[in-house]
C-alpha cells in the first residue's frame, strides 16, 4: 500500500513538473531569443545604425515595433486591423493613442508632445483589410509620449491576408517601405537611434 | 539566472509575464551578450530535465530517460512555433473569451519564431543534466 502510494505520488509530481515546465515556457514566450515577436537590430555601439542589406529586415522590423509602440496601426489605417501584439494577441479594438490626434486620411495632425503626422490611406473597403490597401504616414518629429520620437515616411501596403478578418486573430502581411525614417528614444530612455534611407 | 536574462536583456513587451510591466522597463542592457538569446532555453531545459531525472529515479537509465523525455517536450514546444503550425492556429483561432488557456497557447505559437538555436540549447541543457546526474550517481 505504501509502495503504491509512493508510486502514485511520484507520477503526480512528474505530471506537476511537466505542467509547470510547459507553462513557464509558454509564459516566457519560448525561452530563446526567438521568443519575442520581433528580433531587435544588432547592437551598434554608437548612437546611429547604418542600414545594410544584411540588417535591413531586422531594422525595418524594429522600426515598425517602435512605431507600433506609439501608434496602433489599426487606428492609422482606420481599419479594424488586429495585429499580433508583442506578447499576446491584440483585441479588436482601437487604442486611444491616435484617437487623440483625430487623425483622418490625408489630414495633418499634431502629436501630443510635439511634431506632426500626416496620414494618407487608400483602402478598398473601410470595414476590413484588403490586399492592396495602402497606408502612408509621414512623421515629422512626432512624439506621442510613448518613449519614441519618429520622423520620416512609412509606407505600408497589405500584401497578404490569412484567416478571417472578422475574428480577433488573423495574419496580415505588409510590404513596408521606410524612407528617411529616424526613430529616437525619448530623453527619459537610454539613447539609441536607428536611421533608414 | 534565466529570469534575470528576461529582466535585463529582453524587451519586456515580448514576454507574457513581463508585458504588463513593460512601461517600467529602464532599458535593455545586453548584459549577457551573445549568450542572451539562448541562455534561458539552456537553463530551463537543464533545470527541468534535472528535476525530472530526480523524480524518475537515481539511476543512469533514469538520467537518460528523464533528459530524453524533457528534450522531447522542449522540442515539441519549439516546433509549435514553426510557420506551418502557426498557419494552422490562425485558421482555427479562438477568442480569449472563449478559451483563455488555449488563447495563451495561441499567443505563444503565433508570436514566437521557430529557432533551431533554441533546440540546440535545449538539447545541450538536457545532455548536461543527464551527464551531471550520471556523475553524481557513479559509484565511488
Amino acid at each position: 500500500m505504501n509502495i503504491k502510494t509512493i508510486g502514485d505520488l511520484r507520477y503526480f509530481w512528474i505530471a506537476a513538473l511537466v505542467t509547470i515546465g510547459v507553462a513557464t515556457t509558454i509564459a516566457s514566450g519560448g525561452g530563446g531569443g526567438s521568443g519575442g515577436s520581433v528580433e531587435p537590430p544588432p547592437p551598434t555601439g554608437g548612437p546611429t545604425l547604418t542600414i545594410t542589406a544584411a540588417n535591413g529586415t531586422a531594422v525595418s522590423s524594429a522600426v515598425l515595433v517602435s512605431i507600433g509602440a506609439s501608434f496602433d496601426l489599426a487606428d492609422i489605417s482606420r481599419i479594424d486591423l488586429v495585429l499580433p501584439a508583442a506578447a499576446g494577441l491584440a483585441a479588436p479594438s482601437r487604442s486611444s493613442s491616435l484617437q487623440g490626434f483625430g487623425a483622418q486620411a490625408g489630414v495633418l495632425a499634431n502629436c501630443p508632445n510635439g511634431g506632426t503626422v500626416d496620414i494618407t490611406e487608400t483602402v478598398a473597403d473601410p470595414t476590413k483589410p484588403t490586399i492592396g490597401d495602402r497606408i502612408v504616414a509621414v512623421f515629422t518629429e512626432c512624439d506621442n509620449n510613448d518613449g519614441y520620437v519618429i520622423s520620416g515616411t512609412v509606407d505600408l501596403t497589405i500584401a497578404a491576408l490569412q484567416g478571417d478578418p472578422l475574428t480577433d486573430v488573423f495574419l496580415v502581411g505588409f510590404e513596408t517601405l521606410l524612407t528617411d525614417v529616424v526613430v529616437t528614444e525619448a530623453p527619459s530612455y537610454s539613447p539609441r537611434t536607428a536611421t533608414s534611407s | 539566472m534565466g529570469g534575470l536574462v528576461y529582466v535585463v536583456d529582453r524587451d519586456w513587451t515580448s514576454t507574457q509575464f513581463l508585458a504588463a510591466f513593460a512601461g517600467l522597463q529602464p532599458g535593455v542592457s545586453g548584459l549577457f551578450g551573445p549568450l542572451g538569446p539562448v541562455l534561458p532555453s539552456f537553463l530551463h531545459a537543464y533545470a527541468f530535465a534535472l528535476l525530472l531525472i530526480l523524480l524518475i529515479g537515481r539511476t543512469r537509465r533514469a538520467a537518460a530517460v528523464g533528459a530524453g523525455a524533457w528534450f522531447a517536450c522542449a522540442a515539441a514546444l519549439e516546433f509549435l512555433q514553426a510557420p506551418s503550425l502557426q498557419r494552422l492556429f490562425i485558421d482555427h483561432a479562438v477568442p480569449a473569451s472563449a478559451a483563455p488557456l488555449l488563447h495563451s497557447i495561441q499567443s505563444y505559437v503565433l508570436n514566437g519564431h521557430f529557432d533551431p538555436g533554441d533546440l540546440v540549447a535545449a538539447g545541450l541543457g538536457c545532455a548536461a543534466a543527464s551527464a551531471i546526474s550520471s556523475v553524481r550517481e557513479a559509484p565511488p
